[in-house]
Parts: C-alpha cells; sequence; structure tokens
C-alpha cells in the first residue's frame, strides 16, 4: 500500500537562537527523526499565510494527504507544555478571516493565521493537525538575553523559564514525528479537535496573549 | 527663505544661519491641552449625543496604532482626536555601542513590511559618515531594489489594506445611498479596467473575494519575487551594505528581473483608472467627501532613487545629488513647494517628546551640521532616546511616538509626497518614461500584455484630503514602475560598459568622530537614519519612519498630528446608523488609513532600565484612557 504523501509545516522562526524551541533547531531535529521517511516532506511555513496558500495554489508545493504544521500556541495558559489537535475547519465570517489577512500580508507569521487562512482558501486535507508549543510571551526575549549575556546553559535556562525550552522541542518532534508518521491512527485523548470558533480572535499587538490575565 | 517660524535666514551663497539678536532661537512654549477637555465638557452637558470612538487597532498591519476620538453623532462631526503609538521602538537604544556594520542589519527589523528601505537608510547614513561612495551598478541595483519594495506596498495599501473601504460590503453598510447610486453609474476608465459600472468595481474591491483584492495579493507575490532576484530574500535582505550591495548579477538575472516587473504594466494602468474612477465617483455622489481627512498639502519627502552619475555619499554635495534623484526631495507647505534642498529639509528638522513617553534630553552635541548650517538641540543628531512609560494621559503624555516638526509644523510623509514634489519641482533628470512639469507628472507606461501604452497625468490637486492621497498612491505606483523601467535600462547599460562592480570595500576606522544621514523614503514615506559614529563605534542614532511623522501626538504648543488634524477635519457622512453602537465611524477610519498607517515602525522592543534590552509585549488601550 502506497504511502500517505505527508506534509510537516513549521510555522516558527528559522532565524532565531537556537534555544528557542521553534527555532532552527526544530527543523534539523525533525528532519533527523524523519530521514528514513522519503513520504514526509518538512517545510519551513515560517512566511506569510497567504504566500503559504499561494505556495499550494501554483503548484510549488504538492499538496499531500495529511499536514502536521507546528507552531506557537496563541494564548499561553500553561507555559512549557506541547498540545495537538486535529483541525476541523469550519468557518469564521468574512470579516474575521479578513483580519487575518491584514496581518499576513503586513509581516506576521502565525500559527492560527496559517490554519484559517489555508482553511478559507481550501488548500490544507482532511487530515490537518496542528502541534502548539505553549510559550510564555517573553519567552523569546528571554532566551536572546540569556543568549547575549552568556547565560543560555540548559540548566540555567530551565530555572529562568520555569521549564526546559529543550525538552519543549524534544516533545514538539516526538508529537509531530508521530502524528506525521500514522495521522487518524495516532489519534488519542490527547489529540483533540480544534473548530474555526475555537481560535483566538486577533487583537491588538499591543495586547499581551495570556489566558485570563486581566484584560487579556 | 523657507523657514516660517524658525529664526534661519541664508547668506547668498545659500547657507543657512541663525537670525542675529533672537536670544534662544529655538525655544518654544508648551500649551496644555486642557482647554480642549474645557470645551469638550461644556459641549458634552449641552448634547447627550456625544460618542467616545476608539479603533484599536486601525492599522490593518499589526496594529500598533490605536486612536481615539470624540464624534458628536447628532451634528456629524468630530471634536476631538488622538493618535497613539502602542508600543515602543528600541532600535536607537540597541544600536547604540554597536559596530556600524550592524545597523543596516539590525535596523531592517524595524518592520517586517519595509525591512529593505530601513537597511538602505541604514547604509547611506554610514556611507555619509565614513565617505563610501558605491560604484554606479550598486547604486542602480539599490534602486531596483527600492522599486520592488515600493510595487509591494501600494497596491496592497490600494487593494487590501484601504481598498475594502470603498468596497460593496463596506458602502452597503454604510452608505446604501451610495450604493445605489454606484449602480447606474459608469465607470469612464473602462478601456484600462474592463469595469461598466462603479458598482462593479466596488464588488471586485470586496475583500477575500473581489478579483482586484486576489488579484493584487498575486502582485504583491510578484513584487517580492522581483525583489528576490536581485536581493537574495526577503523580509530583511542581507544584501544591502553601506557601499552597495552584495550580489552578483549577470545579464540573465536582469532579463529575469524585467518579466517580472513588465506583469505591472497592465497593472499600473489599471491602478490608476480603477482609483480615478472610484474617487470621482464618491465627489459627484456627494462633495462632502472632498472634506474627509482633508488638511492643507504640508508634506515632506527626501526624494529616492540615487542617479549612479551624481551620488557621491556626501553631505557637503547632497543638495546637488539629492535634486538629481529620479524622485526631487522637497518641502510642501500648504501647497508651495518651499525648497528642494535636503540641508534645508536637514536642517528644519526637530523632534518633540512632550506627549510621548520619553524623556527630555539634555545633550546638544552639534550646534550645526558639517556644513556649518544651525542645527535645533530637538534635530536627531542631538537626540537621546531616553524612554519613560508612565500612565496614559490624553493631556499629557499618550505615545511611544515622538513629534517631528520640520520648521515647527507638523507634516505630512506618504508615496503621495513622492509624487506630489517630484511633480512641482521640475528637477528629475531627462527620462523618456516621465516628465515633471511644474503642476503635473507626466506618465509613459509602455505596452503590455492585453493594453496599448498610455500617456497617464497625475495633477497636483485642488484639494488635499483621503481621496487625494490614495489617488496619488495609485499613480506612484506607474511612478515606481517607471523608474524602475529607468534604471533597469541603465543597469543593461552599465553592464554593455564592462562596469560590474556593485559594492566599495571600506574599514571602519577605530579613531576619530563622524556624523552621517540616511535620507530616504519608505513604501509610505519620508525615511531618516541620522547616525553618529565615535571610535568606530555607533554613538548614537535616530530613525525617523513615515508613521512617527504622520501618527505624532500633538506638538508641545498644541498643534495636532496630521492624523489627528485630518480626521478632526472629517465630517460624518455616514448614513446607516442609529446610535453609537452601529457606528462604523468608515469617514474617520478613510481618512486615518489615507495614510497608509503602519505601527511596526514603532514596535517590538521595551527597555527596562537605561540601556538594557529586553524584549516584551506592552499591554496598552485605548479603551478607557484617561
Amino acid at each position: 500500500m502506497a504511502q500517505p504523501r505527508v506534509t510537516i509545516g513549521i510555522v516558527g522562526y528559522s532565524a532565531v537562537v537556537d534555544s528557542y524551541p521553534l527555532g532552527p533547531k526544530l527543523m534539523r531535529d525533525l528532519e533527523a527523526a524523519l530521514q528514513d521517511a522519503p513520504h514526509v516532506s518538512v517545510e519551513n511555513f515560517t512566511w506569510s499565510p497567504v504566500h503559504v496558500v499561494q505556495r499550494f495554489q501554483d503548484g510549488e508545493l504538492e499538496r499531500p494527504d495529511r499536514i502536521v504544521l507546528v507552531g506557537l500556541a496563541a494564548e499561553s495558559a500553561a507555559p512549557g507544555t506541547v498540545a495537538a489537535y486535529r483541525w476541523r475547519g469550519g468557518h469564521q465570517p468574512e470579516a474575521k478571516v479578513q483580519e487575518r489577512v491584514y496581518e499576513a500580508v503586513t509581516g506576521i507569521v502565525d500559527l492560527e493565521n496559517t490554519l484559517m487562512i489555508g482553511s478559507y482558501f481550501d488548500v490544507w486535507p482532511s487530515e490537518c493537525f496542528t502541534v502548539e508549543a505553549d510559550l510564555a510571551p517573553d519567552t523569546f526575549g528571554r532566551l536572546v538575553m540569556a543568549e547575549n549575556e552568556g547565560r543560555a546553559s540548559p540548566e540555567k535556562l530551565e530555572i529562568e523559564l520555569g521549564y526546559a525550552p529543550d525538552k519543549i522541542r524534544e516533545k514538539l518532534v516526538a508529537q509531530v514525528t508521530t502524528l506525521a508518521m500514522k495521522g487518524v491512527d495516532a489519534q488519542n485523548s490527547t489529540v483533540t479537535d480544534k473548530t474555526a470558533d475555537m481560535l483566538c480572535p486577533v487583537r491588538s499587538f499591543a495586547e499581551t496573549h495570556v489566558a485570563n490575565a486581566a484584560g487579556g | 527663505m523657507c523657514f516660517e517660524n524658525l529664526p534661519i535666514e541664508f547668506d547668498d551663497q545659500g547657507n543657512a544661519f541663525l537670525k542675529e539678536g533672537v536670544r534662544n532661537p529655538y525655544e518654544y512654549q508648551t500649551r496644555t491641552l486642557e482647554e480642549r477637555e474645557t470645551k469638550l465638557k461644556e459641549l458634552a452637558v449641552k448634547n447627550g449625543q456625544l460618542a467616545d470612538v476608539d479603533f484599536d487597532p486601525v492599522t490593518r498591519v499589526a496594529g500598533a496604532l490605536a486612536f481615539h476620538s470624540t464624534v458628536d453623532l447628532k451634528e456629524g462631526k468630530i471634536l476631538e482626536t488622538n493618535a497613539m503609538a502602542t508600543l515602543f521602538r528600541g532600535y536607537e537604544v540597541i544600536l547604540r555601542g554597536r559596530d556600524p556594520r550592524d545597523a543596516a542589519f539590525i535596523s531592517s527589523r524595524a518592520c517586517g513590511v519595509c525591512g529593505g528601505v530601513h537597511s538602505t537608510a541604514s547604509a547611506l547614513s554610514i556611507e555619509m559618515a565614513l565617505g563610501i561612495k558605491p560604484p554606479p551598478l550598486g547604486i542602480v541595483v539599490r534602486n531596483l531594489l527600492l522599486s520592488c519594495e515600493y510595487l509591494y506596498d501600494n497596491p496592497l495599501h490600494l487593494f487590501v489594506l484601504s481598498g475594502p473601504d470603498f468596497s460593496e460590503s463596506l458602502v452597503k453598510a454604510t452608505n446604501p445611498e451610495v450604493w445605489d447610486k454606484a449602480q447606474t453609474a459608469a465607470a469612464p476608465g473602462k478601456d484600462m479596467h474592463g469595469y461598466e459600472t462603479i458598482a462593479e468595481i466596488m464588488t471586485d474591491l470586496n475583500p477575500l473575494t473581489g478579483k482586484l483584492y486576489l488579484e493584487a495579493l498575486n502582485m504583491t507575490r510578484v513584487a517580492r519575487e522581483a525583489y528576490v532576484l536581485l536581493g537574495g530574500k526577503y523580509p530583511h535582505p542581507e544584501t544591502i551594505i553601506p557601499g552597495g550591495v552584495t550580489t552578483t548579477i549577470t545579464t540573465t538575472t536582469f532579463n529575469e528581473f524585467y518579466l517580472k516587473i513588465s506583469q505591472f504594466f497592465d497593472y499600473a494602468k489599471k491602478c490608476v483608472a480603477i482609483w480615478d474612477d472610484v474617487f470621482d465617483f464618491f465627489y459627484d455622489c456627494d462633495p462632502k467627501y472632498k472634506e474627509v481627512g482633508r488638511i492643507p498639502a504640508t508634506m515632506i519627502d527626501f526624494g529616492q532613487w540615487d542617479h549612479e552619475d551624481y551620488y557621491d555619499a556626501s553631505y557637503e554635495n547632497c543638495n546637488a545629488w539629492g535634486e538629481k534623484r529620479w524622485s526631487t526631495p522637497g518641502v510642501v507647505v500648504n501647497g508651495k513647494l518651499v525648497t528642494t534642498r535636503l540641508t534645508d529639509i536637514n536642517v528644519g528638522l526637530e523632534e518633540f517628546v512632550e506627549h510621548s513617553y520619553y524623556e527630555k534630553w539634555e545633550d546638544y552635541p552639534f550646534k550645526t551640521d558639517p556644513l556649518g548650517n544651525p542645527l535645533s538641540p530637538n534635530h536627531p543628531w542631538n537626540k537621546t532616546t531616553i524612554p519613560r512609560p508612565g500612565a496614559q494621559n490624553w493631556k499629557e503624555r499618550y505615545s511611544w511616538s515622538t513629534t517631528p516638526t520640520w520648521d515647527r509644523m507638523t507634516f505630512e510623509a506618504g508615496a503621495y509626497a513622492r509624487v506630489y514634489i517630484s511633480a512641482m519641482a521640475q528637477k528629475i533628470p531627462e527620462s523618456e518614461y516621465f516628465e515633471s512639469t511644474g503642476h503635473s507628472l507626466k506618465l509613459n507606461i509602455p505596452k503590455g500584455e492585453a493594453l496599448p501604452a498610455a500617456n497617464l497625468e497625475w495633477h497636483v490637486p485642488d484639494v488635499w484630503n483621503a481621496f487625494e492621497r490614495n489617488r496619488a498612491r495609485a499613480y506612484a505606483v506607474a511612478f515606481n514602475l517607471l523608474v524602475t523601467l529607468e534604471n533597469l535600462v541603465r543597469a543593461f547599460d552599465l553592464q554593455k560598459q564592462g562596469e560590474t562592480k556593485v559594492a566599495t570595500p571600506f574599514e571602519i576606522p577605530k579613531k576619530g568622530h563622524a556624523i552621517g544621514a540616511g535620507f530616504w523614503g519608505a513604501g509610505r514615506g519620508f525615511l531618516s537614519h541620522h547616525c553618529e559614529i565615535k571610535d568606530g563605534l555607533l554613538a548614537n542614532y535616530q530613525i525617523v519612519t513615515p508613521s512617527t511623522v504622520n501618527a505624532c501626538p500633538a506638538t508641545p504648543w498644541g498643534e495636532g498630528g496630521p492624523y489627528e488634524r485630518a480626521v478632526m477635519n472629517t465630517p460624518i457622512i455616514e448614513t446607516a446608523f442609529n446610535d453609537e453602537k452601529d457606528f462604523q465611524g468608515i469617514d474617520i477610519l478613510r481618512a486615518l488609513r489615507s495614510f497608509d498607517p503602519c505601527m511596526p515602525c514603532t514596535t517590538h522592543v521595551m527597555v527596562e532600565g537605561s540601556d538594557r534590552v529586553v524584549t516584551r509585549e506592552v499591554t496598552t488601550c485605548a479603551c478607557g484612557i484617561d
């Protein structure tokens, strides 16, 4: 039986520090973990979601049978955790999709925008998953500062953040690899459904995205 | 004599000096905004129809601009406006103490949309400070890269960011009577764009589904692909450096570039025809639309696209090479062109922080520029960025944007300023593609795939408002395209002559003191990078972006920034509302968006303490502000 064509799309930050769980090391680790799986391609989706859609529409990227998008959770509720979802699609009012496109065309890279815009333009296969790292909003800044100030050892970072960024990346790789290889067969109680009405609304860039915080 | 407010005069050689006998030439009176507050309270007592309307975000570009206005819905008037940049841009602080070679790469991050223009402004600034003159092909390639950024930005704004404000879905919801008229209104530019009626155009401006909207998304991709052919990558190109560019270019590269750019031949004609038709229709519908966003035409642009025969990077010769740019530098005050000299623009610049979250600085290291022209203590070369986060208060401090002024006036920046000033100045070097007449800009666009060659002409408008800003922006697409063609021809010619060098090597002197400025422009207009280099490191670095210029808070003496003044003058023409609950504020938004706001230019980093840099998001919101 032919293997399904699988794409892993990293909506990450390919040009940042290695210690950032969604940084360049994630791609290298995923490629290494999947080196014996030629039917799985690991793609950098750190682009405007409109560009991601255009790559599929123009045939630059082959439409896969299964896709796993990996990126940052839109809202931080439990920093240091990783969650997986099966995308069940659904509709958002066009005005809400427009808000995501406005962000997309002006430089915002965002997992949920990619998910919704891709869904609107119908580029996702029915087997579409997301694997999301929950990182506090200031994680990147802290990691950059730690690196600049020479205190970026795993132990020190774990103390500073309350979790080890390396471990987050390992969890991401494990979860993404499992979903890429097994798809719906791997779906269990830890992979919950996600639909359009569950996406975080687009908010002012100035608002901190922390769940349950006052005014958040 | 171009200065009316600053006490600056000129000798016979055109050198500026401070008027004699003026004791404190740069003194100014501060005025609190409390008078306005009292008036508003009185009005509120008389009239229960006052509504506070907050738009946050308004930018459709990452949303770091909030706008507060108080509207009298009964009278259809706007009574109070405040523009607020909600996040701090810390690039001035980040760059302090760094190697000057880092500046282009780091300052590029000031914006994810137009990083390349920051790289270039930075490169120009370092070139001026260190006396680095790029080779001709390096200058021309830099011009081509700039054009690609504009060809991305301007159509994006016209059809994706601002266009929806004129679409069927918005017009039906806010002014159904306008939609009714649109259905029978013939579109005069049918031969160019193919639409019979204005309503058909409006339908295709609908976001997500409209053909014009989707076409614009596609064209932005073409522009980016053209950029990448020459610049390697986008955003944040690493090929732009002081001294030129680092890219290897062959004739094949230029041929491929031409294939991309030629897709804009017909598109540029269409842009102009579409927006001419839509805006003329709105005026016909209701002459009050001429008042939307109306303020006197006071704007500045540094000019862009250096001419390889003239640009030598020096401040000493900047008036000569500036006036040979393919778009002309200049200052327009109340519709009158008062100068085209870069030194005049530079000398008149000041930045104020009375209504911003910054401390006032004490240093005044440069009393004059390198030519001896006087400089204000508030000039960017004298400014120190000292952030002071605090409570928001419309009477005191309410923005992370500073207040840039020229000759003590706030002014506008935009793609339209490039067109406006170039049209008036009659200084553009000779080209078969465009010509400045003193009152218009003639544009000769070649034949495209479907449309014949076209001669377009943008005329300096009688009124300056939201519609004219966007109309000029549509013509700017054509102007950009033609400057691109001019430079591409020059690139081919240089290659034929064996001129293949694209960069001039240089070293950073370990000792010495120098200053430089990058006088340039983003897709959204005016952009300056001022640097000071001391003993091999950046001692100071100051950036003024177009959105800082347009979205600035009030001056210390109480003059509102361009957004604030433009919205204050805007009548409420929206009809489909009963009260503040279903009031959409479309006229306010049209006025604001006509400036093409882009506040990532003023965001991203917050400083804790003095010079420590930490990336944090700042929780601010215009709603409920004092």
